[in-house]
């Protein structure tokens, strides 16, 4: 009875599954319909043919254009290997770096409350909302002489003001009785941070983890100008190729290589994308 | 499943690292200079339409001169806003920029670039006086230009000729030209007049020659000097020289939708796209730069460098232009105001000056010789977009002396011969032979004309001035906040659509609105 209660759903709820899978869908097939549009665009012979109708199915299959994408999506020397490995390193070392640095500051001024640390955490706002339009140039000013540019040191700026208003967030409201625990057992500071807190934390670090190494695997503005001579990443790679080919108008081409370009993420989504969704799902539930 | 999928991951991500880390070690860019090189110059060139071959070989040729002097640049430069942090910075790795966009505007804000004018007096009087002018800033000179990049309209002979149209002088006959292509297509699916990039608006190209036509030259260069027509500098009424709005007049006519002469797709496609549609004889006339062989070379689909059917046409000289001529006899009224004949009558009278002119002629009997000289004046007035090419040395350059050797190279008789002879293009702004003419462009009608467009011919710049009130405070003959002249004209919405007379009238009302708060800033 239970049971049959359960299953029995409302005329007005199965309209409404309708209408919301028929969105779903429609938006789901708008999607697909831009990722195989340029999957076709990429098998066209060259830009004449692409140029006559835009939006004919490709007679045959030229897979040449990849071949030739790949070759031309090169920046400086590095090819698509290096600018994928440029790109892991630089969105996941600096999301980590980051996260880490956001970790043990936030912990410290959110639990140990005295003048100094409310003076940290000011001026932590304060350079949040300070206005940086225009600071272009000083701010590549300050890279070049502190000899960080064009080397992996770079990621040492990409700390995240975000990253530390959330993580002060959460461990604002973290009971402090686990830590009193911790202390009379003998534990020290460091242990209490590193044992306890820290893995109390990690749902909240997950996110955070996951949305900014995304954040930063797509950002092309700081690699192209502080990276782009010796560790280009996919990112900017792709951005130098847009630029480059539209000079060339092989459309064709230009597609396969943003086919390309799409292949890690898609791989990386196809194997984790259940991690990925349960992280940020549960990301807010605390331990 | 799930820990399967995490092994399989974990191996390719290791692969790939793998081979990451092999081809960065394989190729580890090597930046000990070579042996017997005890100078380095880096530089930062704009890798656009051009490509860098004439580069390769300016380079090549001044390591022959220079043997001791290795010099670096980079294919893949491609962002003009990154080049302008870094000179902008101070700091700089490069000894020399070419950039893609005008910076003179950027001089007003303390751009740390090295004074070249000890470069340009070591050049001498081989540069365009034009482009002497136009860089000049406060009395010195900062920047070179590493391109001319002549703009035009380019057309195919073949089909002109097939259908009986005749090139066309003057703006009328432009008209009349565009017509007949739509007579020629009918309703099947024959050529349209013209391609353009709405998103490039390519059809600016041609407001500075027009407007410079209009007014004449030394009118032309008050206005962008900011003189108003009553002869006071920075005063409001620069807004009032006619040209602005005849030129205007003649692209109201140009993109009205109703007159049907652009091809469907200029609204929406790429430059690039438009081409491919031009260069097919999908449309028989298109707004360009020299540039076009470049690009159309890269691409391999068309041998345009040996083709005898693409050609500039000299730009035609506005057909307006009669109202400032002596032979101007309708007192009080004005040219789009005649009727049809009229209008037509007058332009026989302009044509026959061309054709004057063209031949060679110093006079024709029954002009005046001002009208003469005025038409004369008019028909060697060429577009380009040299201002958009700037070579400049940061001041953070550490071989300042050694760049400015390479510059002075670089317009030297063999560095002119290095360059000309690999930019798939016009050469440097300099005058050329017609033997010299023959030499560069072979079979190629599009180069020739080109070529035969810059000699001796004065040069409008496609961002017009270099006073602080344009290059720094954006003043322009057509400002408008958010709406551009070319998709006005060409809006099929009504209440985007704005004639001529309306556009002009909008922009001379924002100007003066902010005339003190925005253009006479700093001035």
């Amino acid at each position: 009875m239970g049971g049959k209660l359960l299953k029995r759903k409302s005329a007005s709820e199965v309209i409404v599954r309708v209408i919301a899978f028929t969105i779903m869908l429609v938006h789901c097939l708008g999607i697909l319909y831009v990722f195989l549009y340029g999957f076709n665009a990429s098998l066209k012979a060259n830009g004449r043919v692409f140029v006559a109708d835009p939006n004919s199915f490709a007679k045959e299959l030229n897979f040449a254009n990849y071949v030739r994408a790949f070759k031309e999506m090169r920046v400086n020397d590095n090819s698509y290997f290096q600018m994928v490995f440029n790109s892991v390193w630089y969105s996941v070392g600096g999301t980590l770096f980051s996260l880490a640095v956001a970790a043990c500051s936030t912990y410290v001024v959110a639990r140990f409350k005295n003048k100094f640390t409310r003076l940290i955490f000011n001026i932590c706002i304060f350079v949040m909302i300070f206005p940086v339009v225009g600071a272009g140039p000083a701010t590549y000013r300050l890279y070049v002489k502190l000899g960080i540019t064009q080397t992996p040191f770079i990621l040492l700026s990409g700390l995240n003001n975000l990253c530390h208003l959330m993580m002060y967030a959460f461990f604002s409201s973290l009971s402090w009785t686990y830590a009193e625990a911790a202390y009379i057992d003998g534990a020290n500071d460091f242990q209490v941070f590193f044992k306890i807190m820290l893995p109390m934390a990690l749902p909240s670090i997950s996110v955070l983890f996951v949305s900014g190494v995304i954040g930063a695997w797509n950002d092309y503005t700081t690699p192209m100008l502080y990276l782009n001579k010796s560790f280009p990443t996919l990112a900017s790679g792709i951005y130098v190729y847009e630029r480059k080919i539209q000079y060339i108008a092989n459309q064709p081409v230009y597609f396969a290589g943003v086919c390309l370009a799409m292949v890690p993420p898609l791989v990386l989504f196809a194997f984790m994308q259940n991690t990925i969704m349960t992280k940020v799902y549960f990301g807010g539930l605390k331990g | 499943m799930f820990g399967k999928s995490r092994k399989i991951l974990s191996a390719l991500l290791a692969v790939v690292m793998a081979l990451g880390v092999g081809s960065a070690l394989a190729g580890c860019n090597n930046d000990k200079m070579p042996e017997g090189k005890t100078v380095k110059l880096e530089i930062s060139p704009f890798n656009g339409g051009y490509s860098l071959e004439w580069l390769e070989a300016v380079i090549a040729a001044y390591e022959e001169v220079r043997p001791e002097v290795y010099i670096k640049f980079s294919e893949d430069i491609v962002s003009r806003d990154d080049q302008v942090t870094e000179i902008m910075s101070g700091v700089s790795d490069y000894d020399i920029y070419m950039t893609g966009m005008n910076l003179h505007g950027k001089l007003y804000d303390g751009l740390p670039v090295v004074d070249i004018s000890d470069v340009y007096e070591a050049i001498g009087d081989k540069i365009n006086p034009a482009v002497v002018n136009w860089y000049n800033h406060d009395g010195k000179q900062y920047a070179l230009p590493w391109s001319t990049s002549v703009l035009g309209i380019l057309y195919h002979k073949d089909m002109f000729a097939k259908n009986g149209i005749t090139v066309p002088r003057t703006t009328e006959e432009l008209i009349a030209a565009a017509d007949k292509i739509n007579e020629v297509r009918g309703n099947g699916d024959g050529p349209y007049a013209f391609s353009y990039c709405s998103r490039d608006n390519y059809w600016s190209y041609l407001f500075n020659p027009w407007f410079a036509q209009y007014e004449g030259i030394k009118r032309y260069e008050d206005y962008w000097n900011c003189i108003g027509i009553n002869g006071r500098q920075y005063d409001k009424s620069v807004v009032g020289y006619d040209g602005i709005l005849r030129t205007l007049e003649v692209y109201e006519t140009l993109l009205k939708p109703s007159n049907n002469y652009n091809h469907p797709s200029s609204k929406d496609s790429r430059f690039t796209d438009m081409q491919i549609h031009f260069l097919d004889g999908d449309t028989a006339m298109m707004v360009n730069g020299d540039w076009v062989v470049s690009e159309t070379m890269k691409s391999g689909n068309y041998e345009i460098e040996e083709s005898a059917d693409v050609a500039f046409m000299r730009t035609p000289v506005i057909s307006s232009i009669v109202e400032t001529m002596e032979l101007w006899t309708e007192n009080g009224r004005e040219y789009n105001k005649l009727s049809s004949s009229e209008r037509a009558a007058y332009d026989a009278k302009l044509v026959a000056i061309i054709d004057a002119v063209d031949s060679g002629a110093t006079s024709l009997a029954g002009v005046s010789d001002n009208d003469f000289k005025r038409v004369a004046e008019a028909r060697w007035i060429t577009p380009t977009m040299a201002d958009g090419a700037l070579t400049m040395i940061p001041s953070a350059s550490k071989n300042i002396d050694e760049a400015k050797e390479f510059l002075k190279f670089m317009y030297s008789d063999a560095g002119i011969k290095a360059y000309n002879s690999n930019i798939y293009g016009t050469g440097l702004p300099v005058d050329y032979t017609q033997s010299e003419i023959d030499g560069l462009t072979g079979d190629s009608a599009l180069l020739k004309s080109a070529y035969e467009m810059l000699s001796g011919a004065y040069l409008t710049f496609f961002w017009g001035g270099s006073d602080r009130v344009f290059s720094q405070n954006g003043l322009t003959p057509t400002w408008h906040q958010s709406k551009i002249y070319l998709d006005c004209f060409a809006a099929t919405n009504p209440s985007d659509y704005r004639s001529a007379q309306d556009y002009y009238n909008e922009s001379c009302t924002h100007i003066a609105a902010s005339w003190d708060s925005v253009f006479m800033r700093n001035v």
